[in-house]
């Protein structure tokens, strides 16, 4: 589980601070992207659950640490 | 108590006279800055409207404090509007403790002191919850939250839709809503599940434009929601918009009915942007705003009108801005009172307050200057039925947020209409800008 978990996080900041400038960001939608990033990465290495899961952990963790400023989210 | 700054004295351009921006700036933080969800008070309410918490504080914001050790939390906070400082009411309150430490949702203010919320926990097989809720008096608690669903392995938010309506949006584990009506206390009406599908996720909302009324625009009962072939993954290579039309009986546990409109749109080819196209309603249909962050010139518009829950999509027509305002620098998000995700108010909605035009949308640019962020105050009217539209500039880099590359603000339009409160939440700075617009 570790492994699509530190793939989703990696992709979801690098997709939030790339959206800095952006006023339209939406936190919410995007870690979608970072899901499918995933996915294709590790094809079927894992379930669609395992990837769900990973995505609403890394969600949280961003949601919860940083309040979705990826300003303040280290590279 | 916080020191005006006033722009440089440019009073006339091309012979029209304009009125003198005043720019008051404090420090808006709290242990909550997950957001400014709910707004209240003489600043932003209708002159028809009660504060039902003057006792409390004339001008009243909440923010959001996620969940973090604790329970998800709001802090009630008073603005004077004569000092232009803020106030800390009291410490954060628990809204919402459903358990486990994966635990996540948002809310948003349907109107006056009542909101809608969607929560979810990982605790009891990832039990979400739809709550509508109204304020007690001294903004400590709330004085009704009223669970109306419970649906497991679910993950979303509220949504505001109306005054009087919400949404509880799920886009994972699985995908779904409900629609639900509230007019405060402890009576609510819910619809049925629209039932769990790919076809639901949902990446922008918006309703039926046809309204007049100010963040009303959209239609009783219906919403919009905007998918990309039963998915929301959008890369720059993503040229396909499904537009889906809900449409719910109204009835308690009434079904919500879709109509799917598959490729509505077929975007231009937009390389190196993978900014999202957004919705607005407008009293005769709505906008689809494309934005090409990589090639502005080639931002679009399109028309949307409606008969029944089909979508008729007129041709493209070029965003105004062109180059000199890119549309991807301006705030579109829930500028139309009706937002996809996220803790927001029903007063970061833009449309002109005055009743001469309910199609002129009031928002600002956004953009990098050195290592700051500048920002404009602009408006763009949509009163064309066939897209055509018009952006103008109203003051010129307003105000500039020092020493930040995030553009992520929470706008708060005032009922006065020239007025504009915006929080940046990287900087905690709130701006106070007379005359934002005119």
């Amino acid at each position: 589980m570790a492994e699509p978990y530190d793939f989703l996080l990696a992709k979801y900041i690098e997709i939030g601070k790339e959206n800095l400038p952006n006023p339209n960001f939406t936190p919410e939608a995007s870690i979608f992207d970072a899901r499918q990033a995933a996915m294709y990465n590790f094809s079927d290495t894992y379930t669609e659950d395992e990837y769900n899961t990973a995505m609403n952990e890394v969600y949280d963790y961003i949601l919860q640490n940083y309040s979705n400023n990826f300003a303040r989210v280290p590279d | 108590m916080a020191v005006p700054t006033l722009l440089p004295a440019v009073h006339i351009s091309g012979g029209v006279s304009i009125p003198e921006a005043v720019v008051y700036t404090t420090t808006l933080t709290s242990s909550a800055d997950a957001g400014i969800w709910s707004v209240g008070g003489d600043w932003v309410y209708d002159t028809d409207e009660t504060n039902s918490q003057s006792g409390t504080a004339d001008n009243w914001l909440m923010m959001v404090a996620p969940y973090n050790t604790n329970y998800y939390a709001t802090t009630p906070i008073s603005y004077n509007a004569t000092t232009h400082t803020f106030t800390e009411l009291a410490a954060d309150w628990q809204m919402y403790n459903l358990g486990s430490s994966s635990h996540s949702g948002s809310g948003q203010q349907l109107s006056l002191d009542r909101g809608v919320w969607g929560m979810r926990s990982a605790a009891a097989s990832f039990t979400a919850r739809m709550y509508f809720n109204d304020l007690a008096a001294n903004l400590g608690s709330f004085d009704n939250n009223v669970n109306t669903v419970s649906p497991v392995q679910r993950y979303g938010g509220g949504f505001r839709v109306n005054d009087t309506q919400g949404l509880y949006g799920a886009n994972s584990n699985a995908q779904l809503f409900y629609m639900g009506t509230y007019s405060g206390g402890a009576s609510t009406t819910t619809s049925a599940s629209s039932g769990e599908s790919a076809a639901f996720y949902h990446a922008e909302i918006s309703s039926p434009g046809g309204g007049s009324e100010y963040a009303n625009l959209g239609t009783t009962n219906e919403f919009l929601f905007i998918n990309h072939a039963d998915s929301i993954t959008f890369n720059d290579a993503t040229t396909r918009v499904d537009i889906n039309h809900m449409s719910w009986t109204g009835a308690a546990s009434g079904a919500l009915t879709r109509t799917d409109n598959d490729s509505a749109v077929t975007l231009p080819t937009h390389t190196g942007s993978t900014e999202r196209p957004r919705l607005l309603a407008t009293t005769w249909g709505n906008v689809l705003i494309h934005s090409d962050t990589a090639n502005p010139a080639n931002s679009v518009v399109y028309p949307i009108t409606w008969s029944g829950g089909t979508a008729t999509v007129g041709s493209s027509v070029a965003f105004d801005g062109g180059t000199d305002v890119p549309a991807g620098q301006c705030f579109w998000q829930g500028l139309d009172g009706i937002r996809y995700a996220g803790n927001y108010p029903k007063y970061s909605c833009g449309q002109d307050r005055s009743g001469s035009n309910p199609d002129l949308y009031r928002t600002v640019r956004l953009y990098t200057s050195g290592s700051d962020i500048a920002m404009d105050t602009i408006t763009v009217d949509f009163s064309n039925s066939n897209g055509s539209h018009t952006v103008t500039v109203k003051q010129e880099a307003v105000h500039t947020f020092t020493s930040t590359s995030s553009t992520a603000v929470w706008p708060v339009f005032m009922a006065n209409n020239t007025d504009l409160g915006i929080w940046h939440q990287d900087t905690a700075e709130w701006a106070y800008i007379e005359n934002a617009y005119y």
